[in-house]
């Protein structure tokens, strides 16, 4: 079966290339919210295999969000990989614990990227 | 060591008197000149710790426009010597900034607290300019740290996105056309540069803190030098190494110091593309260098290559400065190898000779 990712990023066209990227060179379906609040409702309703989640937005960012995923039965068991564009964002990344179960600093290449949700996916499977 | 004089005056036998009068006193004089053609001349020549200016000089050049000449482009002091002075002389004189002026004729004791107080001020100066220019360095490391850190993540995000849509393209045309192809690899070696440069550029706002372990320094370099051994460029250079017998052991962070010692061997092998010799040494300060040598090492990384100007030495370690931009440096590899130096109280200096090569000096306290 497809596993679905979601991607959460304001960077619509971020979100558009990964989507694009990803569904080309494997078999993941891809769906994405640009803000995120639109985010939290989509992993309720679709729940998705894994999230891949950016730190840095505007309104609700990218902590509050993984904050609010964690406490929603729905979403809680939901693997997260945070998107960051700050190399100094790793800190406060590592310091989430078992909150987050791996992150990336863009710019990333695509089998950068496959690789790690193939990682997070099997070991959380 | 005696310091040198040069005197400048053109009645010989004057000349020689003055010459007695500073050998009585403790000084040296490598020379003399009759005209401010040859003041100029000499004083490049011999270097000398000061310069004693008759003002009046026969010939084409007098001793105002020699001063001006030697004081400027060698940075000697001078201190004119004068049998007497007009206003409007003075004036003239003035504005080449000497350091004294003598009227003849004169006693030893006043020749020696003129010259001694024109040595000691020449040396403050020096010492002052030199805080000058690290403190204008600091400042401008300081705003740049700022600025970066504020513009690397609107810098990443679009990088994210340009190598995002140059993969996309890669994945629908490259199959059709080879120049396509081309042309996707050089965007998207274009972004992993720009890339690099945002995060060299955020280890300026946010100098990592050290996380020092005791370390005999011959061992680290070592273990960086094996870190070449693959690196195909090292086939035509030769490295060696002459490590101090002393056990001087440093408290650094190693990462951060090997950092350094990889960036030097990287430009010492950068600066020699047709092959060289790169010297690795380890020792301790001599005694004659500093009154805490006992407690410095120095390490010398020497190459045989191309060398650099005085003028570009002078700006070698000014963030953004480069000498091989056509070989894709940054220009913050040296920068950033001075500030982990100095963030261990330490200190790097370059001194090279164009076409002979270049020499980088670090040094750290031990223990």
């Amino acid at each position: 079966m497809e596993k679905k990712i979601l991607i959460i990023d304001d960077e619509e066209d971020f979100c558009y290339f990964v989507k694009k990227n990803l569904e080309a060179i494997s078999n993941f379906e891809i769906i994405t919210a640009t803000k995120g609040k639109k985010g939290i409702q989509i992993a309720r309703k679709k729940k998705p295999d894994l999230i891949l989640l950016d730190i840095m937005m505007p309104g609700i960012d990218g902590l509050e969000v993984l904050k609010r995923l964690k406490k929603n039965e729905n979403t809680q068991n939901i693997p997260v990989i945070m998107l960051t564009a700050k190399d100094e964002d790793e800190s406060k990344i590592k310091a989430l614990g078992s909150f987050c179960d791996d992150y990336i600093v863009k710019p990333v290449e695509n089998v950068v990227l496959k690789g790690k949700i193939h990682k997070v996916l099997s070991i959380t499977k | 060591m005696k310091k040198q004089i040069l005197i400048v005056e053109d009645e010989r036998i004057v000349a020689a008197d003055i010459k007695m009068s500073l050998q009585r006193l403790g000084y040296s004089v490598p020379g003399t000149a009759v005209s401010g053609e040859e003041a100029v001349k000499k004083a490049e020549k011999i270097r000398p710790d000061l310069v004693l200016m008759d003002i009046v000089l026969e010939g084409e050049m007098d001793g105002i426009e020699a001063a001006s000449a030697i004081s400027s482009r060698f940075d000697i002091p001078v201190v004119y010597l004068t049998a007497y002075a007009d206003k409007k002389m003075l004036e003239r004189a003035k504005v080449t900034e000497p350091f004294g002026y003598i009227l003849k004729p004169f006693e030893d004791k006043e020749l020696r607290s003129i010259m001694e107080i024109a040595l000691y001020k020449h040396k403050m100066e020096r010492k002052l300019k030199k805080t000058q220019q690290e403190l204008i360095q600091s400042e401008k490391l300081a705003a740049l740290g700022r600025f970066s850190s504020g513009i690397a993540h609107e810098i990443k995000n679009p990088l994210g996105i340009i190598l995002g849509g140059s993969e996309f393209l890669e994945i629908k045309l490259s199959k059709v056309d080879s120049d396509v192809k081309t042309a996707i690899d050089k965007i998207k070696e274009s972004t992993f540069r720009a890339n690099t440069i945002v995060q060299d550029l955020l280890k300026f706002s946010r100098p990592s803190e050290l996380k020092t372990e005791r370390i005999n320094p011959n061992d680290l370099i070592r273990e960086t030098l094996s870190l070449f051994k693959y690196r195909t460029p090292l086939i035509e250079i030769k490295i060696k190494t002459h490590f101090a017998r002393e056990q001087m052991y440093l408290d650094i962070d190693k990462n951060q110091m090997q950092q350094v010692f990889f960036n030097l061997l990287m430009n010492a092998i950068e600066a020699m593309p047709k092959g060289g010799a790169i010297m690795i040494k380890t020792y301790k300060m001599a005694p004659s260098e500093s009154s805490l040598a006992d407690k410095l090492c120095v390490i010398e990384v020497a190459d045989t290559g191309e060398g650099i100007s005085k003028k570009d030495l002078q700006r070698i370690f000014e963030p953004f400065f480069t000498t091989k931009r056509e070989r894709k440096g940054t220009g913050l590899g040296l920068s950033m190898t001075k500030i982990i130096v100095n963030n261990h109280k330490g200190d790097l200096t370059m001194e090279s000779k164009p076409g002979k090569g270049t020499t980088a000096k670090i040094v750290l306290p031990f223990h």
